[in-house]
């Protein structure tokens, strides 16, 4: 079971600390996206990095339509991890649709985690009557086009899924554009899970210290989106970076770890 | 090769098929050749960034996947974007990019061609692969479901016999437990007694023998309590927990609120209310047993909800239900961690004097009629906390 879980999600732990951070990737992409971030903290604690099913170099055989349907399949997969590795008071740090993910699973184990931090948030991408996501759902559905359009590994786009034994496992390798995806069929679902969902009944009952870094002009997760969610998760706090786009730990390393600092040392 | 001027080079570019385009760090048009500004109608005077030329899917493909890639791999190969065309068409295009950093200023060359022909086979292509799937899956699906179905009926038949010699048993059970085994040990309490006048030896080992048959026959009662709790008299409806808790105060005549709390995000949901009252008068008299003699009792009740599978025992099925969670926690004596799984078990005493051992038997049996779960933490001279699932679906 142990081995099992940390192999499925490509678990890897490191650092000197005591103390838990957990970073999870956003959609599209994999744990390299904190390589910028995590060296800042391996001195003073205990890092936990993995990628979600479909993801980088996670074990794809464990994809499952209807577990996976949902985010809160993939909010058991984090506290799965949190159990085998038996981690307590987690500084859980999720990035765009982990944000979320993080949220659901701190609902659901609220004593596994100690903070949340939230990187680039939305509670739902999707405008409606008295919010304003920043997409239509036209939007989202020309998103999923542009990803059919793009895995153009043809051949292995084109074999039906339920023929996975006849697959050619060097046409994964072929797909240059993979590191993220490892799978672009599980890759474009855990796009319309990720697009397509509405946490802001959930957010409410977020009772967790939580850190929310808000970028500047992110057309993914806008200002009013950040604001929303500060509004509706009573005593977080929120950071407007001077970060632009929608990945800040990327672009703008420094003033993503400066921001998690300050606030580590203010929460305690 | 003869020496090429910059103005040749520069209108070699301009010139040049495809789009050539580069893009600052902070994604604004640094510089793109004709066929590009034609082609998307926009001319040299114009600041023009990457969002005002992508249409909005792919604005969002290049935000949460291509961006981040190129900063990862300092390139990208044959990706495809769709532009906005000066017509509001869109223009479906292949594109390499390679990013470069040249005296600290970072820029993104892209090269790329358009595919609107190509494009509008490939979709075709993708919806026929898309029709293809779904009819194959959906046959999978339905093999894969009447294979279940079938297993089903088989595992159904079976289980329903089984009810029926376990009803059957659990009727003579009823029996043997409220009249075949009391009544021996009443004529034991009986006749025992009435040996008043013997020698003092016999006497006190009489005595003896009419306590275990006391204990007896209180053990017996609880059992035949337990035996009681069954689906036939099991009735959902909607509780409210702050009544229950009020119930469970006057039971003990306790008259200080604050030694009982109820804090949480709902009180009222689904259960058999008498059960549910039951389970937590069994919890309240635990924790005045098991006080702590120098520290005044409090219990504090908890309530929350979460998402989960509801499917907890069959391999690979999900469905996402929603759970009320009730926490039980009091500042009592506690027990060491590695019994936690024992306390559930009938007569597992974990203290000698006190009580017969069935509390919490009797509270998992109640959890199980209602679906749902029961887990303990505890820890020694810190108390204990109860978690109760139901399942609210």
């Amino acid at each position: 079971m142990r081995m099992d879980i940390l192999k499925r999600n490509n678990v890897k732990v490191f650092g000197n600390g005591t103390r838990v951070i957990m970073f999870a990737h956003g959609f599209g992409c994999d744990q390299n996206m904190w390589r910028f971030i995590s060296p800042a903290f391996v001195d003073d604690y205990k890092i936990v990095q993995f990628d979600y099913v479909g993801c980088g170099k996670s074990d794809t055989s464990a994809y499952n339509e209807g577990k996976y349907g949902s985010l809160y399949g993939y909010a058991q997969d984090v506290l799965d991890i949190c159990d085998v590795l038996n981690l307590q008071n987690v500084i859980f740090i999720g990035h765009s649709v982990s944000s979320m993910i993080g949220v659901l699973a701190s609902l659901q184990a609220p004593k596994v985690f100690k903070n949340l931090i939230l990187v680039s948030p939305s509670s739902k991408y999707i405008n409606d009557t008295d919010y304003v996501g920043g997409f239509s759902k036209e939007d989202l559905e020309g998103l999923l086009d542009v990803m059919d359009n793009n895995y153009t590994g043809w051949a292995k786009f084109l074999a039906p899924m339920v023929m996975k034994n006849a697959e050619r496992p060097e046409l994964t390798e072929e797909l240059e554009n993979s590191f993220c995806a490892a799978d672009p069929a599980i890759n474009r679902n855990f796009a319309r899970v990720t697009f397509f969902s509405d946490n802001r009944d959930d957010i409410v009952r977020v009772k967790l210290p939580t850190l929310i870094l808000q970028c500047a002009e992110d057309d993914i997760a806008p200002d009013t989106v950040g604001e929303f969610i500060h509004k509706k998760i009573s005593g977080s706090t929120i950071v407007r970076m001077k970060a632009t786009g929608h990945c800040p730990h990327m672009s703008h390393p420094e003033e993503t770890i400066a921001a998690i600092k300050k606030f580590l040392a203010e929460a305690g | 090769m003869n020496e090429t001027s910059e103005n040749e080079w520069m209108r070699i570019y301009n010139n040049s098929p495809g789009f050539n385009f580069t893009l600052s760090d902070s994604e604004e048009l640094l510089l793109s050749n004709n066929n590009f500004k034609d082609s998307l109608g926009f001319n040299n005077s114009q600041q023009v960034k990457i969002n005002d030329i992508l249409d909005s899917g792919s604005m969002i493909y290049f935000r949460v996947h291509l961006k981040p890639l190129i900063e990862l791999q300092e390139k990208a190969n044959e990706i495809f974007l769709s532009f906005k065309t000066k017509e509001g068409k869109s223009l479906p295009v292949v594109l390499d990019a390679v990013r470069v950093c040249e005296n600290d200023i970072v820029k993104i060359h892209f090269v790329g061609v358009g595919i609107p022909n190509r494009n509008e086979y490939e979709s075709e292509i993708i919806q026929s692969r898309d029709k293809a799937l779904k009819e194959l899956l959906e046959n999978t699906e339905s093999v894969k479901l009447k294979k279940a179905l079938n297993a089903s009926d088989e595992l159904i038949e079976r289980q329903l016999q089984q009810i029926v010699e376990f009803k059957e048993q659990h009727k003579q059970m009823a029996k043997v437990l409220s009249h075949d085994l009391q009544e021996p040990l009443r004529k034991i309490g009986l006749f025992g007694s009435l040996m008043q006048n013997l020698d003092a030896e016999v006497k006190l080992n009489l005595s003896k023998i009419l306590k275990s048959s006391e204990r007896l026959r209180n053990l017996l009662i609880s059992i035949q309590r337990l035996h009681a709790i069954d689906s036939e008299n099991f009735k959902i409806s909607n509780v409210d927990l702050n009544f229950l808790i009020e119930n469970v105060r006057k039971k003990f005549l306790i008259s200080n609120n604050q030694m009982i709390t109820l804090e949480g995000e709902f009180f009222n949901f689904p259960a058999d209310a008498i059960y549910l009252e039951s389970l937590l008068i069994e919890l309240v008299d635990n924790s005045l047993k098991f006080q702590r003699p120098d520290v005044p009792l409090k219990i504090s009740v908890t309530t929350d909800y979460f998402m989960q599978n509801i499917f907890s025992e069959t391999e690979d099925k999900f469905e996402y239900g929603k759970f009320v969670r009730i926490v039980y926690a009091d500042n009592g004596i506690g027990f060491d961690k590695k019994y936690a799984d024992k306390v559930f078990n009938l007569f597992e005493k974990l203290h000698l004097n006190d009580g017969l051992g069935i509390g919490l038997t009797y509270a998992k049996r109640i959890m199980t009629l209602h679906k749902g779960s029961i887990s303990i933490a505890s820890k020694r001279n810190i108390g204990t906390e109860i978690t109760l699932l139901l399942p609210n679906f």
